[in-house]
C-alpha cells in the first residue's frame, strides 16, 4: 500500500508537470498579452514597460525557470487580469464546478444504473431498445442546445425554474439535468455492456440453483462484479464535466463554473490565471483517480495495490 | 398400533422426468432439440449415472429439472418432472426458489468460474443457509465452516473467509459441494464435478462426493463422461445420445450385457489394462448437429446394424426385462409388439424400475 502510494504520488507529479509545461508553451502561443492588456494607441515605451514588468522580455526557458520555481512554492503569480492570486481566483468557482458536477452524475446514476439493468436482463426487448435510442440521442444532443430547449419549456413556457443565475435548489435543476444528459447515456450504455458480461458467467446459474430471488442475483452478484468498470466510467464522467465540459452549459444558464472561467482566462489571455486553473484541474483529476484506483477492491478482492 | 408400511411411497421415485422436450429457439426460426423425449427417474438415495457424449444433452436435462436453462430461448416443449410426486413445470418462480439449493441443488462442471469471485465462499454458502433455514448469520457462517469441514478442507474457519481466487479447482469443487449438500438436498445434480480437475484430484472429489451424501443422505445423478466412474459409484445408468435416452439398466447389466449398439460401442471404446489391440475401438463418425436430426433413430447413421426402419421410423423405449429399457427396433422390433403394447410400456417406462 505505501509502495502503491509512492508510486501514484510520483505518476501525479509527472502528469502535473506535463500538464503544466504543455499549458505554459500553449500559453505563450497564443499571441502577445501586452495587445490585449494597453489601450489600442498605446506608445512602445508604455509597451515595453509593461512587457518588462509581465516578464515576458526574458527568454523563454528563463521565464519557465521562473515559472516552475513560484509553483515549487505554490506561487503562480498574480492574476493580470484580476489583479489577485491567480490561485485564488482558479479556486474560487471550484466548489460551484464540483457540487454541478457531482449533483449531474448522482442524478445519471440513479437513472443509468436501473436503466442499463433493465436492458440487460432483457436484451432486445422493446425496453432496451427504447433505453439504447434515448442513450444515444442523450450522448448526441448538444447541450447547450438541450439546456436552452429545457429553458425555453420548463422557464419561459411553463415557468417552473429560473431561466439562469444561482440560488436556491430551483436553480441547480436545470443545469445538472442538461449536464446529466450524457454521462447518463455513456453510463446506461456501460452498465447494460458489464452486465451483460456477468449474466453469462457461471456463477449467476450458481446464486439462482441456491434458490436467490431474481433481484438479489443480479444487484449482489452481478452488480458487484460490474461494479468496476462502472466507477470507472462515472469517475470518467466526472472528471470530464470537472474539466470545463460544463462550459457550454454555464453560458446558457450564466452560472459561476470552472468553464466559464477558462474561457475568460484565455480571452484575457492571463497566462497566470491559465496556468493556475489547469493546474488545480490536473490535480483534481489525479485525486480523482486515485479514489477511483482505491475503490477497486470494494468490487474485485483480487485487486492489490502494489 | 403397527404401522403398514407404505409400499407406495418407498416404489414412487424422488424424481420422474416424463418424456421431457426442451428445444432452443433459434434467431433464424425452427428450434435446436437439445432434450428431445427424455424419460428417467431416480429413487430415494440413489445414485444414477448419466453418461453420453458431448452434445447429448446431458446439461440440459440436468437444467430443466431446476429450471434453469438459458430461457429465452430456451423452453419446454413437452413431458413432465416430478418431484415427490409433484410437478416442478407448474411450479411458479417462487415456489420453485424453496426447491432450489433446499430439496435439490447442484454442482456444476467448471468449479473454476461457478463462484462468485466477489465474494469470500464463507459467505456464498452462508448465503444458501440462511435462505433456507432460520439461522442468525452467525450460525450460518458456523454451518457454513462445519461443511468446509466435512468436505475435508483444512482449518475452515480460516478458509471460509477466503476468497474463491485463493483457492485451487479442486478446492473450489469441495466448496461446490460443501455448499450443494449444506441444506441436505433430497437430490444433488453432479454435472462433470470432476472433469475439469486433476486426475488426482477426480478421485477425491468423488470419494467425497459420495462421503458426504452417506452423512447426508441426498440421491445423487451423476452426470458424467467416464463409463470406469460409472461403473464405480452408481447403481443404475442412463445412456444419453442427441436429446434422447437409448438405454437404461443397472450398473452390471449394462457392462455385462449392453443391449443397444450405441452402449456397446462404448464399452468398446473403454481403455483396459489387458487390451493388446493397437487402436481402441470406437463408434465412427458423430453426434448428429442437434438442428438437424435423422428422421429415425438418432443413432441409424452411425450405427452398425441399422436397417431401412431405422432411418424413417424412431424406436420406442421397450423393457426387454425388468429393469432394463431399450430404444432400439432390433429389441423393440425381436420382440414383436404391436405398436399399442409399445405405447403402453413406453407411457410407463419413467415409473418402472
Ligand atoms: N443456449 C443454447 N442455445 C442453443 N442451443 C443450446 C444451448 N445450450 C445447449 N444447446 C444445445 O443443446 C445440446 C445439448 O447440450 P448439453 O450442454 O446438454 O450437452 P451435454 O450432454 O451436457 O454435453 P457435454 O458433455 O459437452 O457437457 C447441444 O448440442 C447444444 O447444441
Ligand atoms: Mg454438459
Amino acid at each position: 500500500m505505501a509502495t502503491y502510494l509512492l508510486k501514484t504520488l510520483l505518476k501525479a507529479l509527472v502528469v502535473v508537470l506535463g500538464v503544466s509545461l504543455l499549458v505554459f508553451v500553449l500559453t505563450r502561443s497564443i499571441g502577445n498579452p501586452v495587445n490585449t492588456m494597453l489601450p489600442l494607441g498605446a506608445s512602445t515605451a508604455e509597451r515595453a514597460r509593461l512587457t518588462h514588468q509581465l516578464g515576458l522580455d526574458k527568454p523563454l526557458l528563463a521565464q519557465l525557470g521562473d515559472y516552475v520555481a513560484g509553483v515549487a512554492q505554490g506561487n503562480f503569480g498574480e492574476s493580470w487580469w484580476q489583479q489577485e492570486s491567480a490561485l485564488t481566483v482558479a479556486l474560487r468557482p471550484l466548489p460551484f464546478t464540483i457540487e454541478l458536477s457531482g449533483i449531474a452524475l448522482v442524478l445519471s446514476l440513479v437513472f443509468a444504473i436501473p436503466l442499463g439493468i433493465l436492458s440487460a436482463l432483457k436484451p432486445r426487448s422493446l425496453l432496451d431498445k427504447v433505453a439504447s435510442t434515448s442513450s444515444m440521442l442523450g450522448i448526441c444532443v448538444p447541450n447547450f442546445w438541450l439546456g436552452l430547449m429545457l429553458i425555453l419549456i420548463f422557464s419561459n413556457l411553463l415557468h417552473w425554474f429560473p431561466t439562469s443565475g444561482t440560488g436556491g435548489w430551483q436553480y441547480w435543476v436545470l443545469p445538472s439535468v442538461t449536464l446529466a444528459v450524457l454521462p447518463l447515456g455513456r453510463i446506461t450504455q456501460i452498465v447494460r455492456t458489464a452486465m451483460l458480461e456477468q449474466l453469462r458467467e457461471l456463477y449467476i446459474v450458481t446464486a439462482r440453483s441456491k434458490g436467490l430471488p431474481e433481484f438479489w442475483v443480479v444487484t449482489r452478484h452481478a452488480l458487484k462484479n460490474a461494479g468496476v468498470q462502472i466507477v470507472t466510467m462515472s469517475g470518467w464522467e466526472l472528471g470530464r464535466m470537472i474539466a470545463g465540459y460544463t462550459i457550454a452549459i454555464e453560458a446558457v444558464f450564466g452560472l459561476p463554473g470552472i468553464g466559464s472561467l477558462i474561457v475568460d482566462a484565455i480571452g484575457q489571455q492571463d497566462f497566470p490565471l491559465i496556468q493556475a486553473i489547469t493546474f488545480v484541474i490536473a490535480i483534481c483529476i489525479v485525486f480523482l483517480n486515485i479514489l477511483i484506483d482505491l475503490s477497486y477492491p470494494l468490487f474485485n478482492p483480487r485487486v492489490k495495490f502494489k | 398400533m403397527i404401522k403398514a408400511p407404505n409400499l407406495r411411497e418407498d416404489v414412487s421415485p424422488l424424481l420422474s422426468v416424463q418424456d421431457l422436450k426442451t428445444y432452443f429457439r433459434k434467431e433464424e426460426g425452427g428450434s435446436v432439440k437439445a432434450v428431445d423425449g427424455v424419460s428417467l427417474h431416480i429413487r430415494k438415495k440413489e445414485i444414477l449415472g448419466v453418461v453420453g457424449e458431448s452434445g447429448s444433452g446431458k446439461s440440459i436435462t440436468a437444467l430443466s429439472i431446476l429450471r434453469l436453462f438459458p430461457s429465452p430461448p430456451g423452453y419446454i416443449a413437452g413431458g413432465d418432472i416430478l418431484f415427490e410426486n409433484q410437478s416442478l413445470l407448474a411450479k411458479t418462480q417462487k415456489e420453485m426458489r424453496l426447491i432450489r439449493g433446499k430439496d435439490i441443488s447442484m454442482v456444476f462442471q467448471e468449479p473454476m468460474s461457478s463462484l462468485n469471485p466477489a465474494y469470500t465462499v464463507g459467505y456464498q454458502i452462508r448465503e444458501n443457509i440462511q435462505l433456507h433455514q432460520n439461522v442468525t448469520k452467525k450460525e450460518a457462517l458456523d454451518h457454513a465452516v462445519d461443511m468446509l469441514r466435512l468436505v475435508g478442507i483444512a482449518s475452515p474457519e480460516k478458509r471460509v473467509h477466503d476468497y474463491p481466487f485463493q483457492m485451487s479447482g479442486g478446492m473450489r469443487q469441495r466448496v461446490m459441494v460443501a455448499m450443494a449438500l449444506s441444506c441436505q438436498p433430497k437430490l444433488l445434480i453432479a454435472d462433470e464435478p470432476t472433469t475439469a480437475l486433476d486426475v488426482t484430484i477426480q478421485a477425491q472429489i468423488l470419494r467425497l462426493i459420495l462421503e458426504t451424501r452417506e452423512k447426508v443422505g441426498s440421491a445423487i445423478m451423476l452426470i458424467t463422461h467416464d463409463l470406469g466412474v460409472v461403473a464405480e459409484v452408481c447403481e443404475r445408468v442412463v445412456v444419453m445420445y442427441s436429446g434422447k435416452v437409448l438405454e437404461v439398466a443397472y450398473v452390471n447389466d449394462l457392462f455385462n450385457h449392453p443391449a443397444h449398439p450405441y452402449t456397446q460401442g462404448l464399452l468398446q471404446a473403454i481403455p483396459r489394462l489387458d487390451d493388446t489391440r493397437d487402436r481402441l475401438s470406437i463408434i465412427p463418425g458423430s453426434i448428429p448437429n442437434p438442428a438437424n436430426l435423422p428422421e429415425g433413430c438418432r443413432f441409424y447413421p452411425r450405427c452398425q446394424y441399422a436397417e431401412e426402419r431405422c432411418q424413417t421410423e424412431q424406436p420406442p423405449l421397450v423393457s426387454p426385462k425388468p429393469s432394463q429399457w431399450v430404444s432400439c427396433w432390433r429389441v423393440a422390433g425381436e420382440k414383436e409388439m404391436d405398436s399399442d403394447a409399445i405405447a403402453a410400456t413406453a407411457a410407463k417406462a419413467p415409473l418402472n424400475v
